[in-house]
């Protein structure tokens, strides 16, 4: 048995704290310490992005990232981006006019990965899109939707960042 | 997928980080980014007594020009060499390498000496810097050495470095407005054994820094099912160049200005 | 097409259940907005209150006695690097005919998939054994999984000829994608390097298979 660490994990905003294994990973963290389950884990092996979360604002895999490397650091999940369901954030919101999506498995991952970009690149082209989703995988939409709707939340957030 | 249990310890300096290497040798194992030692450890490749965690140490973790040379810190990670400013004015080369790395969410985690250290053969920085003909620092509570990237590698997956001693520094040299070219035909690890093309390559316009390179180890296929008869070509050096392309893959080929892809 | 036509019964019965009721004429009523009403009155009766008073049920067996035929067309343009042998899909265009369509972003989206697993199909995806028969593709780390940016975006172009086989005229469009996009694009990387005599190129067409073939024909032209 491997002793546990203590971890402060600011996690969408609210200060959560607890003794870990160190080989407890960031996406077993948010899912099972803190509770909160949109983050998905999908192929587990830091290929297909389904559980990409924000740590300090830049998008990472939770799947290779262990809860005490995030130790003292904020991490975002799709929970914490939307003020309520009526009020979503801009990418929600744009993944869902544009539908794209359709089993919805990567999308957690796909909106974050997103967010992150917009916040590095707030005018994308296409291929830039294209390109920065390279680390999110989905089997449904062919990305046609998923980039349309990356492009609508890039133009629908304008000069903002 | 859950690694074996270990030990963490997370120093707050180089120098306490290199006692606990010095301490527990070949028992532990370095974590920086993560991105190539975490896989493993989940896959139960590797199973470490003691991990000693680096990855925020802030004096590993800067870009900056030393004379005719830019240092960078090993715990460096791929994002900031990407849009570090020091690089794209006097070493371009390498940012667009690091770019080339993995997708973003690697490019936030992993850093440049984490993956100099891993010694994989189709990864990127690798290549660059040995295109770069750069070089690798080594400190251990021995002193501190300097090894031409050249010499570092000795085979896929290893390297000199000892047990004790931890990458601290990468040194590549300004090559300001030369001509560069960067080239590899698979961006993503899975495209498939059977689809892997076998060489990363950089190169730089220049012979000034160093010739095309590949990887660490010998240029070969990575896979069974990889061409067995195919020869890496001969530049007049003897140097194994990098297969041109009529017109590469648009999204991994990257140059500089007035330099096409392949080098011609 | 079996709800559809359930459905139809299910406002019969209802109508003839509310005639007696309101003692109005079958003919006379209509079913709108969940009641049965006479035609240009007022006066009616909620579904929910027919079905309390007795249970609003039919049964019924859809048989279209025939297959109906989605067909479609799908063009692909790609470029192949003759010198790796990497094959990079450009532009894709198809036609689908499903039918008349009820939900069209459900019925693109349909598509949009399927044309993306044919590409890949062509292109990528493999399962892979080692002699002694363990899979080397058991990961997406070894499986060749497309993303975003090994695809272009895809050009649809709808059609909609009906089936007389059934009342919806609607056919089918799950498939549709992975049908097309599959030989289309398998046939562009063939023909793009044919004139150096390639004449068939195994899928996928990985850069080693596209290179190989390439190797093999020049090398037979010598």
């Amino acid at each position: 048995m491997t002793s546990t660490v203590k971890v402060q994990i600011t996690v969408n905003g609210q200060p959560t704290s607890a003794d870990v294994e160190p080989r407890l990973l960031l996406a077993h963290y948010v899912r099972d310490v803190v509770g909160i389950k949109a983050t998905n884990i999908g192929c587990d092996t830091t290929s297909c992005g389904a559980c990409t979360v924000l740590l300090d604002g830049e998008s990472v895999k939770s799947c290779t990232v262990l809860a005490v490397q995030a130790d003292q650091q904020e991490v975002t999940t799709m929970e914490g981006l939307s003020p309520s369901p009526d009020e979503l954030h801009p990418v929600a919101a744009a993944f869902r006019q544009e539908h794209g999506l359709q089993c919805g498995f990567c999308t957690p991952g796909m909106v974050m990965a997103t967010v992150s970009l917009l916040a590095e690149n707030p005018h994308p082209t296409e291929r830039e899109v294209r390109e920065n989703l390279e680390g999110n995988l989905c089997r449904c939409t062919g990305y046609h939707n998923i980039v349309r709707a990356v492009l609508a939340a890039a133009e629908a957030q304008g000069g903002d960042s | 997928m859950i690694p074996v249990g270990f030990e963490y310890a997370r120093p707050d300096s180089v120098d306490a980080a290199l006692a606990l290497l010095a301490e527990h040798g070949e028992d532990a194992v370095v974590l920086a980014g993560g991105h190539s030692l975490l896989p493993v450890m989940k896959l139960r490749l590797a199973a470490p007594e003691l991990v000693i965690d680096i990855g925020k140490l802030a004096e590993l973790q800067y870009v900056r020009v030393e004379g005719e040379e830019i240092a960078i810190g090993a715990g460096t990670r791929h994002r900031t060499l990407e849009a570090s400013e020091v690089l794209a004015a006097e070493c371009p080369l390498l940012a667009a390498v690091a770019h080339s790395v993995g997708d973003p969410q690697v490019r936030h985690r992993g850093t440049l000496g984490g993956s100099l250290a891993h010694a994989d053969p189709a990864s990127d920085l690798p290549a660059g810097v040995l295109a770069l003909g750069g070089t690798v620092v080594l400190r251990s509570p021995r002193g501190e050495r300097r090894v031409p990237v050249t010499e570092f590698y000795t085979g896929v997956f290893s390297t000199v470095k000892e047990p004790d001693e931890l990458v601290v520094e990468v040194r590549v040299p300004r090559t300001g407005t030369a001509g560069w070219a960067y080239e590899k035909f698979t961006r993503r690890a899975s495209t498939g054994p059977s689809s892997r093309w076998p060489w990363s390559t950089a190169g730089s316009g220049s012979s000034t820094w160093g010739r095309p390179r590949c990887g660490p180890g010998r240029p070969r296929p990575r896979s069974r099912a990889a061409p067995r008869s195919r020869r890496p070509r001969r530049s007049p050096t003897g140097t194994p160049s990098p297969p041109r392309t009529s017109r590469g893959p648009r999204s991994t080929v990257a140059t500089s200005p007035g330099c096409s892809p392949g080098g011609r | 097409m079996a709800v559809y036509k359930a459905a139809g019964e299910l406002a019969e019965l209802a109508k003839q259940r509310a005639a007696d009721l309101l003692e109005a004429s079958v003919d006379d009523l209509e079913v709108a907005d969940g009641r049965v009403g006479v035609r240009g009155t007022d006066t009616g009766v909620s579904l929910a209150d027919l079905a309390a008073r007795e249970q609003l049920k039919v049964e019924t067996v859809f048989d279209s006695g025939a297959a109906s035929f989605p067909f479609g067309a799908h063009v692909a343009v790609v470029e192949v690097d003759v010198e790796s042998g990497k094959a990079v899909v450009d532009r894709i265009v198809t036609v689908d005919d499903a039918g008349p369509v009820l939900n069209p972003l459900l019925a693109e989206g349909q598509r949009h998939g399927g044309i993306a697993q044919g590409i890949a199909q062509a292109l990528f995806e493999e399962v892979v054994y080692d002699e002694d028969g363990n899979p080397l593709t058991a990961t997406f780390a070894d499986y060749g999984f497309p993303s975003a940016a090994e695809l272009p975006s895809f050009t649809l172009v709808d059609m909609e000829t009906p089936t007389p086989l059934n009342p919806l005229g609607a056919k089918g469009i799950g498939e549709a994608g992975t049908i097309g996009a599959t030989p289309a694009v398998q046939s562009a990387v063939v023909d793009a390097v044919s004139h150096l005599g390639v004449r068939h190129i195994d899928m996928p067409a990985t850069p080693l298979r596209v290179w190989t073939a390439i190797q093999a024909a020049t090398e037979g032209a010598k």
